[in-house]
């Protein structure tokens, strides 16, 4: 299973895919949404952590963008509390959850756990 | 699923079905024993006719036997014989083997099924026999259409004697079919009445089985019913459940309509039930958040995060009219309905102002606490008596300024003339308790002359009135709260000691145990010194005696100014002084000594920099105190006068030290309750000196102090 | 401690009533001057010729007073159109005042804020009598030459 991490700090970036090493075969890491976009068209991944606040494109929009041709991927929104009414037209959109930052490893292993089981159902 | 529906209600169905068995058994009996029963009339009608058949008989061959004696025509008669014993014989064939035969009543043919009872058989065969004997004697008439008497005569004898006994065979076979139909009638009758009767019982024991269960079940729903309303009515949170038109469902608990003082929850929008208690954008973000919890792709755990109805804050309004706030907690869960039955989602909410108010007050208890502890660290370096005196001066430095407030008259000069005497006795307050290192108290001091700079910037727009002196007041207050704080601690701590009281300073200069408090102005003008990065040193001068406790009351903020003054404007920063060729630290004498008569003199000295007559002149008129072509012609005696009697500081910017240029004034203020004469001697870039001297007769009451106090200004 | 929006609004509570008394009988608005505020300690003596109390309760408690000469109250009740100024009608001039001041600062303080029907006593308020706060907040006041003092003791 391959994952994609979209944020546009290099630090959560490289938190995420530490924490996450074990558990995806590959992993690829976009910092904003256009980014994200690109790499979804090319390869494919059936995961994403997605930021909500980014340059260029934002978390929403890019949620909504990616299901568009990619309807199966799940999608785990990992951001700050600032705006909750954001979260939640994420989600609206298609996101399957939300993960506050910042986080432990274990929630965030979970959530992700919890992200793959729910795309299965669907 | 037909073995499941047989599951539970098998009893039904069994006994539905016995019901249709015994109804149709009643039904298709009815249908044989009444075809066996049309079939015996049939008999009973045939049988009866062979009977009335021997008579026919009888009284044809009698007819013809008569014609034929009188030699009359005899046809007719010989036509009905013939047609009686063919019918006869016919019948009885039929009713002995069976077969087709013109009913005796209708005309038309019927079957006739051989008679097979014992008797009707016994019956047949002696008719038959007998018949048989009619048979040879009516067979010769039966051949041609003339009729001998040989013919006639024998039949006619025969018949005669015979006529009866075939008769009665006939008759008792009739009675015999009848009797047997009368049976078989019995028998149906009785069918009916068993198949009817176990129909009857079937029935009710359907319907008592059915009321049965269906008390059983009414008692089960009342029950079930009761335990809900229960649980609903003691369950301490507002519990409904949500169907996906986002409805309130129509039962919810009690502390719901407690909760939001309303008995019009059920059936409602929740979104409009919402908009009676939060403002319009939380009722928006709210909705879109809840509607996730009926999205599949969403899941429910890891949205609890971004609940928008978490510690809420509602606007209730209580039947009496009154609004009250308050903090609730909405939780959702997401019911998986199975069957497709239509999701739901149950909601729980939870009065949490109890909670969050007392989480407040304990993050307020927390801060007053923390201040506490600030206070005791300032105050445990302080001696015990120190910080009693201090604690008294600070008492009646605080009575003053109300007093002043106090007795304001309503004018606009009256209140300036308020705004600067209060002024002033903070400052010294400032002083006094940056002196003994009660900062909180300093601070506090410092925001109270904030307030009176801002008050004093305000009055130059508009009239001054008392409501611009609120802040005073309301500051006052707190530093009564934090002063009264200090007095609490003192007391808990009892007789603490100092070890270092105890143990004496050698080395130093020579301070007598009475005189503790003027060593703190050593540890004070370090710490200033420290914190100006201006090195200095501070020498005390006749303290070796005890001085009365009363003079030192008023010498010792007279001290703390001119110390602040001098590290503020006096001694220069160390790079200044090694180019000036002055000693490395500043240094600072204060001393005191008097005559047998009781004449005082208080003298404090620095080899600072001297006074700065010309920043004095550029403030008075930065301060529009005085035109800058008067100022220009005052001297250094008139500017320095100027600099003790108006708010005038050399310092640049204003901070805890000095810069407001209330020091001087509040010196001044002292002098003059000393009534004493203040001499001042400056050469610049050298040596500043203060002297004051003065008669003083202790009258062992502090209170004049106040009183002049209150006098002065 | 004395809470400084408090007593802000129950001076503007204060200025808004005389404002507002002076509008309405066409007199001059300027005529109430507010004296410097200062702090009452709970022992000492107050009070003028009638006072107007209500009880404060709530998230806040603790009393409001309201404390006039006879020839204020005189004067407002002239003022109002009232031809006799006996004393009953004075009680009851001060009750109301107390009564509107409390009732319009309830207005911004907020629902929690609960105050009581007003309750009158003559001469001097035996202020032991009362459990007061340490320190009350003293605010006089002047109207067409008349004093009287705003008195509030509330603890937040």
């Amino acid at each position: 299973m391959k994952l994609m991490i979209v944020d546009d700090s290099l630090v959560i970036r490289n938190k995420i895919g530490r924490c996450l090493l074990n558990r995806f075969s590959k992993i690829y890491r976009a910092n904003d949404g256009v980014q994200a976009i690109e790499i979804a068209r090319k390869k494919n991944p059936e995961i994403v952590t997605m930021d909500l606040t980014m340059p260029n494109m934002g978390g929403v929009e890019t949620v909504e963008a990616l299901l568009e041709f990619a309807p199966e991927t799940g999608i785990l929104v990992v951001s700050a509390l600032a705006d909750k009414a954001t979260a939640i037209e994420a989600l609206t959109k298609g996101a399957n959850g939300f993960l506050c930052k910042p986080f432990t490893e274990k929630e965030l292993d979970n959530a992700i756990e919890r992200v793959i089981s729910m795309r299965v159902k669907q | 699923m037909l073995s499941h529906l047989f599951g539970k209600y098998r009893f039904l169905v069994v006994s539905i079905a016995l019901f249709l068995i015994f109804d149709l058994g009643v039904l298709i009996l009815n249908f044989y024993t009444s075809g066996k029963l049309a079939q015996q009339a049939e008999l009973i009608n045939l049988a009866g006719q062979q009977r009335t058949l021997t008579q026919q008989m009888s009284k044809s061959t009698l007819y013809i036997k008569a014609q034929k004696l009188r030699l009359w025509v005899y046809q007719s008669g010989l036509e009905e014989l013939r047609e009686h014993y063919t019918q006869f014989g016919n019948t009885l064939d039929v009713l002995k083997n069976g077969g087709v035969i013109e009913s005796a009543e209708t005309g038309l043919p019927v079957k006739i099924e051989a008679v097979t009872s014992i008797e009707g058989r016994n019956i047949l065969q002696q008719a038959t026999v007998l018949w048989a004997e009619f048979d040879q004697v009516l067979a010769p008439l039966m051949v041609d259409v003339l009729i001998t008497d040989e013919e006639i005569e024998p039949a006619s004898a025969f018949i005669a004697s015979n006529n009866l006994k075939l008769y009665r065979l006939m008759d008792k076979l009739t009675e015999h079919f009848k009797v047997t139909t009368e049976r078989q009638a019995t028998f149906l009758r009785r069918a009916q009445v068993v198949g009817i009767t176990l129909a009857t019982i079937n029935f009710f024991v359907i319907l008592f089985h059915f009321l049965r269960q269906l008390s059983g079940l009414d008692r089960r729903v009342k029950v079930k019913q009761h335990e809900s309303d229960q649980i609903l009515s003691t369950i301490n949170e507002g519990v409904f459940l949500l169907n996906e038109e986002l409805r309130i469902g129509g039962q919810h608990s009690k502390q719901l309509s407690k909760i939001f003082a309303t008995k019009k929850a059920s059936g409602r929008r929740l979104k409009s039930f919402l908009r009676d208690y939060f403002p319009k954008s939380t009722v928006a973000t709210a909705m879109n958040f809840i509607n996730l919890y009926f999205k599949d792709h969403v899941d429910p755990v890891l949205i609890s995060d971004i609940n928008p109805l978490k510690h809420v804050e509602a606007s209730i309004t209580k039947p009496s009219g009154e609004s009250e706030r308050r903090f609730l907690d909405f939780s959702f869960a997401r019911l998986d309905q199975s069957n497709g039955e239509p999701r739901s989602v149950l909601v729980t909410v939870k009065d949490v102002t109890a909670e969050i108010l007392l989480a407040a007050q304990e993050d307020q208890a927390q801060v007053k606490l923390d201040q506490k502890m600030a206070l005791l660290t300032q105050i445990l370096p302080v001696a015990p008596s120190d910080l009693d005196e201090f604690i008294r001066e600070c008492m009646g430095g605080f009575d003053r300024i109300n007093s002043l407030l106090k007795n304001t008259k309503i004018t606009k000069d009256n209140f300036e003339n308020t705004l600067t005497r209060v002024a002033r006795e903070a400052h010294k307050l400032k002083g006094n308790a940056s002196a003994v290192g009660m900062h909180s108290l300093a601070e506090e001091h410092h925001e109270f002359e904030n307030s009176i700079q801002d008050i004093r910037h305000h009055s130059k727009l508009q009239d001054l009135s008392g409501r611009d002196l609120l802040p005073l007041a309301i500051k006052l207050d707190e530093s009564y709260s934090t002063l009264e704080t200090i007095a609490e601690l003192r007391e808990r701590l009892g007789s603490y000691q100092r070890p270092i009281e105890q143990q004496g300073r050698p080395g130093k200069s020579e301070v007598s145990k009475e005189n503790s408090k003027w060593r703190t102005l050593e540890d004070y003008a370090q710490k200033l010194a420290d914190e100006y990065d201006i090195p200095v040193s501070l020498n005390l001068r006749g303290f070796s005696k005890p001085i009365p406790e009363h003079l030192t009351e008023r010498l010792y903020p007279l001290a703390v100014q001119l110390l602040r003054n001098s590290i503020a404007h006096g001694i220069e920063s160390k790079s200044i002084r090694a180019n000036l060729r002055k000693p490395n630290k500043g240094q600072m004498t204060i001393s005191i000594s008097h005559d047998l008569n009781n004449n005082f003199r208080f003298l404090f000295e620095d080899d600072g920099r001297g006074f700065d007559y010309e920043r004095i002149r550029q403030d008075l008129i930065d301060k529009n105190i005085i035109e800058a072509s008067q100022a220009k012609l005052l001297g250094h005696t008139a500017l320095v006068q100027h600099a003790f009697k108006d708010s005038v500081s050399t310092r640049k910017k204003s901070d805890l030290l000095a810069g407001r240029g209330a020091g001087l004034p509040l010196v001044w203020q002292i002098v003059n309750e000393l009534e004493g004469k203040l001499k001042i001697r400056s050469v610049k870039l050298e040596f500043t000196q203060f002297i004051v001297d003065f008669a003083y007769v202790n009258k062992g009451n502090p209170s004049p102090v106040m009183d002049k106090l209150l006098k002065v200004g | 401690m004395i809470d400084r929006s408090h007593i802000e609004v129950f001076v503007d509570s204060l200025t808004r009533y005389f404002t507002h008394l002076n509008q309405s009988t066409g007199s001059h608005s300027d005529d109430l001057e507010i004296s410097a505020p200062y702090l009452l300690s709970s022992k000492e003596l107050v009070g003028f010729d009638y006072t107007g109390i209500i009880n404060v309760s709530g998230r806040h408690s603790g009393k409001v007073f309201i404390t006039a000469r006879s020839s204020m109250l005189k004067r407002i009740l002239l003022l109002l159109g009232e031809q006799e100024l006996n004393e009953e009608l004075r009680r009851d001039l001060i009750g109301e005042v107390a009564n509107t001041l409390a009732g319009n600062a309830r207005r911004h303080l907020g629902a929690d804020f609960h105050i009581s029907t007003p309750k009158v006593i003559e001469g001097v308020i035996e202020t032991t009598r009362f459990k007061l706060s340490p320190r009350c907040f003293v605010l006089p006041f002047r109207w067409k030459s008349n004093v009287a003092e705003l008195i509030i003791s509330v603890e937040s």
